[in-house]
C-alpha cells in the first residue's frame, strides 16, 4: 500500500465537471487503469480520494492535488497509465510528496481573465488597479449562517492586472486561511464599481506555501 | 409524454419537423423501442421506424443507406428500399382512411410495402453483438453503473403490460457469457456498480449461478451486485442477502391492484400469502421500509378493489410493526398510477377512466389509506394524454406539433406538463382526447397500429382478455404454453421460456 499524491489539470470540457463528477471520474479512471485503491471498509465501500480545495464548476487549473492509497508498492508508472484512460480535460501532470500537510498551503494562486466588449483594457485597469488599492473592499458573502458582509481586501495578499490578448489579465493570491476565497468574490467587487466585465475566465495555477514558494 | 421533445430535438437541430419537408437523402430520422409498436401519431414526422430488437436490422438498414448515398438515389427510392427489409416500417407508404365518425376503416400498403410489419428479433442471444465497451459520461446519469441484461421477454403475461407483449418470445442469455460481459464491462467501464436488467430478474434460471459468478470478482473488486425487478412470490432472501452485502436499504414490490380478484383479472398472479411472508422475512432481517406499487382504473375494477388497497397497506404496516427489528421504525410507501390502455395487450380495446374518476377513485382512497402509511398518487391529467397517444392515429400528430408551438416540451415532467395547453391543441386541430382515451373499441374495428406486429397474435390478446373478465389466470409460460404466436418467430417455433 502506497500514499500518493498526484498532481493533475483540470480545463477544457473538465472544467464544467463538478467535484463529485470529478472524483467519480478518477474512481472510474482508477478502474480502468486496473489500480486498486484502498477502499473504505464500511457497508458502501468506496475508494479514500481527497482533492485539496476543490475548484467550483467552471474554473480550470493547472496543478491540483489528489490523494489517495493505492494497494501495490512499487507501480511508478502510474502517471502515465492513469493519463491513458481519463477523459479529456482531466491529466495527472506529476506526482507530490503526499506526507507533507495540506495545512502548509498558504496562499491560492489564480489568474482571472476579464473581457471587456466596450471598455478599453487601459482604462479598465486603471479602475481596477484603484479599487484594489482601497484598505477596505465589502463584498457580501454566503456562509451557513447566510449572508455576511466580508472585507475582501483581508483575503487578498497581492493582485496585479495587465493587458493580455483577451482583455485584462488579473493575476491574484488568495490567503489560505483555512481555505481559500471564492475568486468570484472578486468579480462581485468589480461588478459593484459597474466595471462589470462581459466575461470571465478562472484558472487556478496552484498553490503556494508560506515562504511563497509552490506547494508542490 | 417525451413525443414533443422529439419534435424539439428536430427543430433544435435544425431540420424540418415533418418528414416531407426534408427531401434530401441526408440527414434520414429514424427511431424505434417500444412507442414504435404504435408509431401512428409519429408517422408524419419520422422518416423509418425499426419494429424490434435493433442490433441486425440498424446494420442492414445503414448498409441500404450507405449504397443509396453511393448511387445518388433519392431520398424516396432509400425509403422504398429498406421498407423491404424485415421490421423496418416507412409511415408514408401506408394511406390511412377513415370512417366518418373517425375510426380507421382501412390501412393499405403502397410502394411495395409490406401489408403487415413484423418486427425484428434476435434468435441467439448468446451469438449477438454486445458492448462491453461504452461510452461513460463523466457527469453523474441516470444508470451510472453496468447494465446486464440477461433475458428478453417475459414468462408472466401480465394482461396490462406492454412490455410483456412486444418483447416476446422469451429468450435468455447464458450465465457464463453474462459473467464475462458483466466482468469485462467493469474493467472497461471503471463502474463499481453490476445492475442485472429484465423485465423479471428473479424468472431468470440461472440466477444463482450468475449471481456467484458475479460475486466471486465483485467482492475483491469492491463492486456491488443489485437486483431489481423482483418479484414478491418468487423472491429468495438466501440470495438478496448474500447480494446485499452493502447497507439494507427498502424493498419495493408492485401487487398492483389491492384484491385478488382484480390481480387475478389482470394476471398478476402475487398472492397476499407470498407478499406478507416476502415481507415478513424481510423486516425481521432489519428492512425498514417497503414500497408497494398499484394502479387504479383496471378494467373490471369495483370500488371495493380501491379500498382493498388501502386495506392491503393497512396490513401490511401492522405486519411491519409486529415483525420488525429495525430500532429506526418502519415506513411503508404506496404509490398509485392511472391505468393507461396499451396497443398490443389484451386490454387494448378497453376505455380508460375519466379523469374524474381517477380522481373519484383517488379522494377514496385518500379516505381509507392509514395515515402511518405514505400515499402517493400520480396526475390523471398526464396519464389521460398518456392513454390518447398510446392508442392513438396519425391525426393526433397535428394535435402534436401544435402542442409543441403552442410550448409543450418535457411533459412527463410535472413542473413542465400544461394539460391547458394540449387541450387547447386538440381544440385548435378539431381532435377529441375522449375519442381516444375514453372509447372502448369494438373487436372487429380496425385499430391504427393493427398493420404492426409484434409476433402476438389477436385471438390470443382476445381469449386473455375474456378471461380478464371472467377473473381467471392463465399460468406462466412455463408451466404451460399459451400459444401466444411468438414462438413463430422462433426456428422450431419452440421459445425459450
Amino acid at each position: 500500500m502506497r500514499k500518493m499524491r498526484l498532481m493533475f489539470a483540470k480545463d477544457g470540457v473538465a472544467s464544467y465537471l463538478s467535484h463529485l463528477d470529478v472524483m467519480r471520474t478518477f474512481s472510474r479512471g482508477f478502474n480502468r487503469a486496473g489500480i486498486q485503491l484502498r477502499h473504505t471498509e464500511g457497508f458502501n465501500p468506496h475508494p479514500y480520494l481527497s482533492i485539496a480545495h476543490p475548484l467550483s464548476v467552471g474554473v480550470t487549473g493547472s496543478r491540483e492535488l489528489l490523494d489517495c492509497i493505492v494497494m501495490s508498492d512499487g507501480d511508478y508508472d502510474l502517471p502515465r497509465k492513469m493519463n491513458e484512460f481519463l477523459p479529456s480535460g482531466l491529466r495527472i501532470v506529476g506526482e507530490a510528496d503526499p506526507d507533507r500537510d495540506l495545512n502548509e498551503i498558504a496562499f491560492a494562486d489564480f489568474t482571472l481573465t476579464l473581457f471587456y466588449d466596450s471598455v478599453a483594457p487601459a482604462e479598465a485597469i486603471y479602475d481596477l488597479s484603484a479599487l484594489f488599492s482601497r484598505p477596505d473592499i465589502p463584498v457580501m458573502k454566503k456562509s451557513k449562517k447566510g449572508l455576511v458582509q466580508v472585507n475582501l481586501a483581508d483575503s487578498i495578499d497581492r493582485v496585479g492586472f495587465e493587458i493580455s490578448d483577451d482583455g485584462v489579465s488579473v493575476s491574484v493570491l488568495l490567503k489560505a486561511n483555512p481555505a481559500p476565497l471564492n475568486p468570484r468574490y472578486l468579480i462581485e467587487a468589480i461588478n459593484e464599481q459597474h466595471l462589470i466585465p462581459d466575461f470571465v475566465r478562472y484558472h487556478r495555477n496552484g498553490f503556494l506555501d508560506a515562504d511563497r514558494r509552490p506547494f508542490a | 409524454m417525451s413525443y414533443t421533445n422529439i419534435l424539439n430535438m428536430l427543430d433544435l437541430a435544425g431540420l424540418p419537423v415533418r418528414s416531407q419537408d426534408r427531401r434530401e437523402l441526408k440527414p434520414v430520422v429514424m427511431a424505434g423501442g417500444s412507442c414504435a409498436f404504435n408509431a401512428e401519431p409519429l408517422a408524419p414526422f419520422i422518416d423509418l421506424f425499426v419494429l424490434g430488437e435493433g442490433e441486425e436490422v440498424n446494420l442492414e438498414v445503414l448498409e441500404c443507406y450507405r449504397a443509396a448515398k453511393r448511387e445518388g438515389v433519392s431520398k424516396k427510392e432509400f425509403l422504398k428500399r429498406a421498407a423491404q427489409i424485415k421490421g423496418v416500417y416507412v409511415p408514408e407508404f401506408y394511406e390511412v382512411d377513415y370512417h366518418a365518425d373517425g375510426r380507421v376503416r382501412s390501412v393499405r400498403a403502397r410502394e411495395g410495402a409490406p401489408e403487415i410489419v413484423e418486427k425484428r428479433i434476435i434468435r441467439d442471444l448468446d451469438k449477438v453483438y454486445y458492448p462491453v465497451k461504452t461510452v461513460v459520461p463523466s457527469t453523474e446519469i441516470v444508470h451510472d453503473r453496468v447494465m446486464l441484461e440477461v433475458f428478453r421477454g417475459c414468462i408472466r403475461g401480465c394482461r396490462f403490460c406492454q412490455a410483456g407483449y412486444i418483447y416476446r418470445p422469451v429468450r435468455e442469455k447464458s450465465a457464463d457469457a453474462l459473467i464475462k460481459t458483466g466482468i469485462d464491462a467493469c474493467k472497461l467501464s471503471g463502474y463499481e456498480e453490476i445492475s442485472l436488467s429484465s423485465l423479471s430478474t428473479s424468472d431468470y434460471r440461472h440466477l444463482e449461478e450468475l449471481c456467484d459468478g458475479l460475486l466471486d470478482w465483485c467482492e475483491p473488486n469492491n463492486t456491488n451486485l443489485s437486483l431489481p425487478s423482483l418479484r414478491a412470490d418468487n423472491f429468495s432472501f438466501e440470495l438478496m442477502e448474500r447480494v446485499q452485502k452493502v447497507r439494507k436499504s427498502g424493498l419495493t414490490f408492485a401487487p398492483e391492484a389491492g384484491s385478488q380478484r382484480l390481480r387475478d383479472a389482470i394476471n398478476k398472479n402475487v398472492r397476499e400469502e407470498d407478499l406478507a411472508k416476502t415481507c415478513r422475512i424481510a423486516f425481521e432481517g432489519g428492512y425498514n421500509t417497503l414500497k408497494l406499487y398499484f394502479m387504479i382504473g383496471l378494467p373490471t375494477e369495483t370500488d371495493e378493489d380501491v379500498i382493498e388497497i388501502a386495506r392491503l397497506a393497512y396490513r401490511m404496516h401492522r405486519l411491519a410493526k409486529e415483525t420488525s427489528t429495525s430500532k429506526r421504525g418502519v415506513k411503508i410507501t404506496v404509490s398509485v398510477s392511472c391505468f393507461v390502455p396499451k396497443p398490443h395487450t389484451p386490454f387494448q380495446w378497453e376505455a380508460q377512466n375519466t379523469i374524474e374518476e381517477f380522481e373519484r377513485k383517488q379522494e377514496l382512497l385518500r379516505a381509507h389509506m392509514p395515515r402511518a402509511v405514505n400515499f402517493s398518487w400520480h396526475d390523471p391529467r398526464t396519464s389521460y394524454i398518456e392513454a390518447v397517444f398510446a392508442r392513438g392515429d396519425r391525426r393526433l400528430a397535428d394535435a402534436l406539433e401544435e402542442a409543441w408551438r403552442s410550448g409543450c416540451r418535457f411533459d412527463g415532467w410535472g413542473e413542465y406538463f400544461s394539460f391547458e395547453k394540449w387541450m387547447d391543441a386538440f381544440r385548435k386541430t378539431g381532435l377529441d382526447p375522449d375519442f381516444y382515451a375514453a372509447r372502448e373499441r369494438d373487436t372487429d374495428e380496425v385499430l391504427p397500429w393493427d398493420h404492426l406486429s409484434c409476433g402476438v397474435s389477436r385471438n390470443h390478446l382476445l381469449r386473455e382478455r375474456s378471461k380478464a373478465y371472467r377473473s381467471e389466470i392463465t399460468p406462466d409460460c412455463r408451466v404451460r404454453c399459451t400459444g401466444c404466436g411468438a414462438n413463430k418467430m422462433l426456428e422450431g417455433g419452440v421459445c425459450d421460456a
